[in-house]
C-alpha cells in the first residue's frame, strides 16, 4: 500500500508565471516554494484538481526542481 | 529462600560503602514479574530496587548483574542461585518523602524488592507541583520519568549526545512539556525561555509556542537586530578593529565614552546620572561618527605660520563613510604639515569601515531602528528589544542564528547573553527581573562558542551565569555533541545531565566525571542507548534514571533529521539549475532566487487534508 502523508502539504495559495514556467506554492505553515520548468498544462491540471496537495506531491514535487523562497 | 511476594528479588549478600551485592532468588528466574497488573523486568541495569528497613526504605540502582561460574555444590547456602546483582544505594524514604543520601546501611540477609509504580510515585512525588514528565522509564515503560523544573532551571543543565542521538528532539520535547504539559491543565503560562538556535532547526518545531527572530527572516518571523552599542566596549573594539593596543586603544575608548556622554545629553536616558556613565554603559552612539572623527584626526594636514590651520579640501561625509580630503603633506618648511599627534590607526580604521559596509554584519552594525543617528539618537531604545526577546506573548523566544557568519558567532552569542543577563541581573528587584520571572537560556551547539581554554565574551558570560545565575533567576541549558570541547567550568556547574548516546571515549569520560564513583557503571550503557533514550541524573531528577524521551508529534519535531538517502537517490532525475545554487551561495541565503519574478498567488481550496485523514 502506498501511503502519502499529504497532511503536511496543505496548500494555502498558488501562483504561476507563464513566461518563466515558475509555479509558486504557499503552504499553510507559511512556507513558500517555487517549482521551475513546470509546463502550463501541469499548472492547469493542478488548478482543476480538488485535492491539490496530493497532486503536487505525486506529479510535481519529485519531478521539477524547486527552491524554497 | 522462597517468597510469595512478587516484588521479592533476593537478599543482601555484602555491603561495601554505597555498593550492595544481592543474591538473586529462585523465584525471579524468568526475568519478568507481574505486580498489580504491570509487568516489570527484573535485574535490568539502571532499574531501581528497594530495601525495606522497618520504617525506612532504602533505594538503589542496579549497576551490575552477573552469575557465578561454578555453583558451590557443598557448603553453598540452600536455595542460592549463583546469580547476583550489584546495587548502588542512592537514597531513602522515611514516611512519605524521599531524600537523597542514606543514613544507615542494610544488613546481610535483608530482603531486596523491585520498586513498583507506587514506590516510584513516592520518590517523585507524583502530584507535587513543579514536576514535568519528559518521557517514560526504560525499565518500566508505564512509569513516567519526571524532573523538577526548579532544579532544572536554577541549577543549570546539560544535554549531551552524539549527532543523531536525538538531542534536538529531546530539547524540543523538553521545552514542549514545560510550556504545554499534557496532564496539567494550567501549565506554566509565565514560562520564559530563550533559545539560541545555531542551525535554525527549531523554528518550525516550536512555531506554535515560540516567537522567532532570525537574521534572514521568513514571512512570519521577525528580523533579529543586536545593537552594537549594547556590547561590552572592549569586545566591540576588538571585533571592529582587529585589536588595538595601548595609547591607540584608549583613543577609541575616549571617543566612545565622549560619544555616549553626548548621546545621554541629547536623549536624557531615565535612571542614569551623568557621573555614573562609563564606556560600557549601554547607551547608543554613532559608529559612523566615531569612524569619521578618528579618521579625520589621522588624515589632517595643517598649513599656515603656526601649522594649525587645517588644509581641508573636502569635508567628506560620515553618513556615507566618505573620508575627508586634505592637501597632501609636503616636506620642507612651507608645505602642508602632517598631524604630529596622529595615532597611526589608519589600518584599524579601514577595517572598521569595511566591517561597516559588509552586509553580513548589518544586523549588528546597522541594527534597524536601534541604529543611532550621528548625534547618538536612536529611534528605539533597549526596552523594546528586551520586550521582544523576554516579554513576548509566547513562552519561548528563538533567536535563529543560522545566517550568522561563523567568525562572529562567539561574539554574537556573548553579546546576546550579556544583554540578557545584565538586564535581568540589574532588574532583580522588579517584576520583570529574573527572580520574579526566571529565564532559561538554551544554548545549542555549545562547543562552537564555549570552547575550552578560550577567553571569549560568550564563555565569560556563560561562566558568570553558571556560577551566579541561580541567585538572579537565570538558568543555562547547554546542548552539545562534543562535551570534551566545552569549557569545563561551565559543564561542571551544570546540576542536571541528560546523557544521550555517546561513543567517543573522551566525551564519555567527561560525562562520567560528573557522577559519584558508584554510579559510573550506570553510564557504561552510553554507547548503546537507543536514539531518543537518555540517562537523566543530577539535581532535577531525584534518582538517576534511564528513560525514553517522549517523541513529539511529527509536525513538532526539529528538522534536523537525516536526509533520506536511499529514497532521494531512488527518484528519477529532475532537471537542475545550478545558477540557483550559486545565487544562494553568493547571497549567503538558502532562499535566494534567480531573477525576480513577481507572481501573484490566489487563495485555493485544498481538499487534501480530508484525504490524508481518512488514509491514516
Amino acid at each position: 500500500m502506498n501511503r502519502d502523508y499529504v497532511a503536511s502539504s496543505n496548500i494555502a495559495s498558488i501562483g504561476y508565471d507563464e513566461a518563466t514556467e515558475t509555479l509558486e506554492v504557499e503552504f499553510l505553515n507559511s512556507s513558500t516554494y517555487q517549482y521551475y520548468n513546470v509546463p502550463v498544462n501541469m499548472y492547469e491540471n493542478l488548478m482543476h484538481e480538488s485535492s491539490k496537495g496530493r497532486f503536487l506531491n505525486t506529479y510535481i514535487k519529485n519531478t521539477y526542481p524547486f527552491s524554497r523562497v | 529462600m522462597i517468597s510469595n511476594d512478587p516484588t521479592f528479588l533476593g537478599t543482601v549478600g555484602s555491603v561495601s560503602g554505597s555498593s550492595v551485592s544481592v543474591q538473586l532468588a529462585q523465584s525471579i528466574a524468568s526475568g519478568l514479574s507481574i505486580i498489580e497488573g504491570r509487568v516489570y523486568r527484573v535485574g535490568q541495569v539502571g532499574s531501581f530496587i528497594r530495601i525495606p528497613q522497618g520504617y525506612q526504605d532504602l533505594f538503589g540502582v542496579v549497576s551490575e548483574v552477573g552469575a557465578k561460574e561454578i555453583l558451590d555444590s557443598e557448603g553453598g547456602l540452600s536455595g542460592e542461585t549463583g546469580r547476583w546483582m550489584k546495587i548502588q544505594l542512592v537514597g531513602e524514604s522515611m514516611g512519605g518523602s524521599f531524600e537523597r543520601g542514606i543514613s544507615q546501611y542494610p544488613n546481610i540477609g535483608d530482603s531486596v524488592h523491585t520498586t513498583t509504580v507506587s514506590n516510584l510515585a513516592k520518590i517523585y512525588g507524583s502530584d507535587s507541583y513543579g514536576q514535568v514528565s519528559i518521557g517514560n522509564l526504560s525499565s518500566a515503560e508505564s512509569i513516567p520519568a519526571k524532573i523538577s523544573i526548579n532544579e532544572l532551571v536554577t541549577r543549570h543543565s546539560a544535554i549531551l549526545g552524539s549527532t543523531g542521538s536525538g538531542k534536538s528532539t529531546t530539547v524540543a520535547s523538553l521545552l514542549r512539556s514545560i510550556t504545554c504539559p499534557s496532564d496539567d491543565s494550567n501549565g506554566y503560562p509565565s514560562a520564559r525561555i530563550l533559545m539560541l538556535d545555531i542551525h535554525g532547526e527549531y523554528s518550525e518545531a516550536l512555531a506554535d509556542v515560540a516567537k522567532v527572530f532570525s537574521v534572514d527572516p521568513r514571512p512570519d518571523e521577525t528580523k533579529l537586530h543586536i545593537p552594537y552599542w549594547a556590547i561590552n566596549t572592549s569586545d566591540l573594539v576588538k571585533f571592529l578593529t582587529g585589536g588595538v593596543e595601548g595609547v591607540r586603544e584608549s583613543a577609541f575608548y575616549d571617543k566612545i565614552f565622549e560619544a555616549k556622554l553626548a548621546s545621554h545629553k541629547v536623549s536624557n536616558f531615565d535612571g542614569i546620572e551623568e557621573s555614573s556613565i562609563t564606556v560600557d554603559t549601554p547607551i547608543p552612539f554613532s559608529l559612523k561618527k566615531l569612524w569619521y572623527d578618528l579618521v579625520d584626526f589621522e588624515l589632517t594636514t595643517f598649513e599656515g605660520q603656526d601649522r594649525d590651520e587645517p588644509a581641508q579640501i573636502d569635508p567628506g561625509d560620515p553618513e556615507t563613510l566618505t573620508p575627508p580630503k586634505y592637501k597632501p603633506h609636503a616636506m620642507g618648511a612651507t608645505g602642508h604639515f602632517i598631524n604630529q599627534q596622529a595615532l597611526g590607526v589608519r589600518r584599524q580604521l579601514s577595517l572598521l569601515r569595511s566591517r561597516m559596509v559588509d552586509r553580513r554584519y548589518d544586523f549588528l552594525l546597522h541594527p534597524g531602528s536601534w541604529e543611532p543617528s550621528l548625534d547618538g539618537r536612536a529611534d528605539d531604545d533597549l526596552d523594546s528589544l528586551l520586550a521582544a526577546w523576554l516579554g513576548s506573548d509566547k513562552p519561548i523566544t528563538i533567536l535563529d542564528l543560522s545566517g550568522v557568519p561563523s567568525s562572529i558567532l562567539e561574539l554574537l552569542v556573548g553579546a546576546i547573553l550579556n544583554i540578557v543577563y545584565d538586564s535581568l541581573f540589574w532588574s532583580r528587584e522588579k517584576s520583570e527581573g529574573g527572580i520574579s520571572r526566571p529565564l532559561l537560556v538554551v544554548m545549542e551547539e555549545a562547543h562552537r562558542y564555549l570552547s575550552a581554554g578560550r577567553e571569549s565574551l560568550a564563555s565569560a558570560t556563560v561562566q558568570k551565569i553558571a556560577k551566579e545565575g541561580r541567585k538572579y533567576g537565570v538558568g543555562a541549558m547547554v546542548v552539545s555533541q562534543r562535551p570534551s570541547e566545552v569549557d569545563e567550568t561551565i559543564l561542571s556547574q551544570c546540576g542536571t545531565y541528560f546523557a544521550l548516546r555517546l561513543s567517543n571515549p573522551s566525551d564519555r569520560a567527561r560525562v562520567q566525571g560528573t557522577l559519584p564513583d558508584g554510579l559510573v557503571s550506570l553510564l557504561d550503557v552510553l554507547p548503546v542507548l537507543k536514539t531518543g533514550e537518555a540517562i537523566v541524573m543530577g539535581e532535577a531528577a531525584k534518582l538517576p534514571m534511564r528513560c525514553r524521551i517522549t517523541l513529539p508529534a511529527k509536525e513538532h519535531r526539529p528538522k534536523s533529521s537525516d536526509p533520506q538517502v536511499a529514497e532521494q537517490w531512488g527518484l528519477d532525475r529532475r532537471p537542475e539549475g545550478y545558477e540557483r545554487v550559486v545565487a544562494s551561495w553568493r547571497a549567503q541565503k538558502p532562499r535566494a532566487i534567480v531573477g525576480n519574478v513577481e507572481i501573484t498567488r490566489e487563495k485555493v481550496n485544498d481538499e487534501s487534508s480530508e484525504n490524508s485523514e481518512d488514509k491514516k
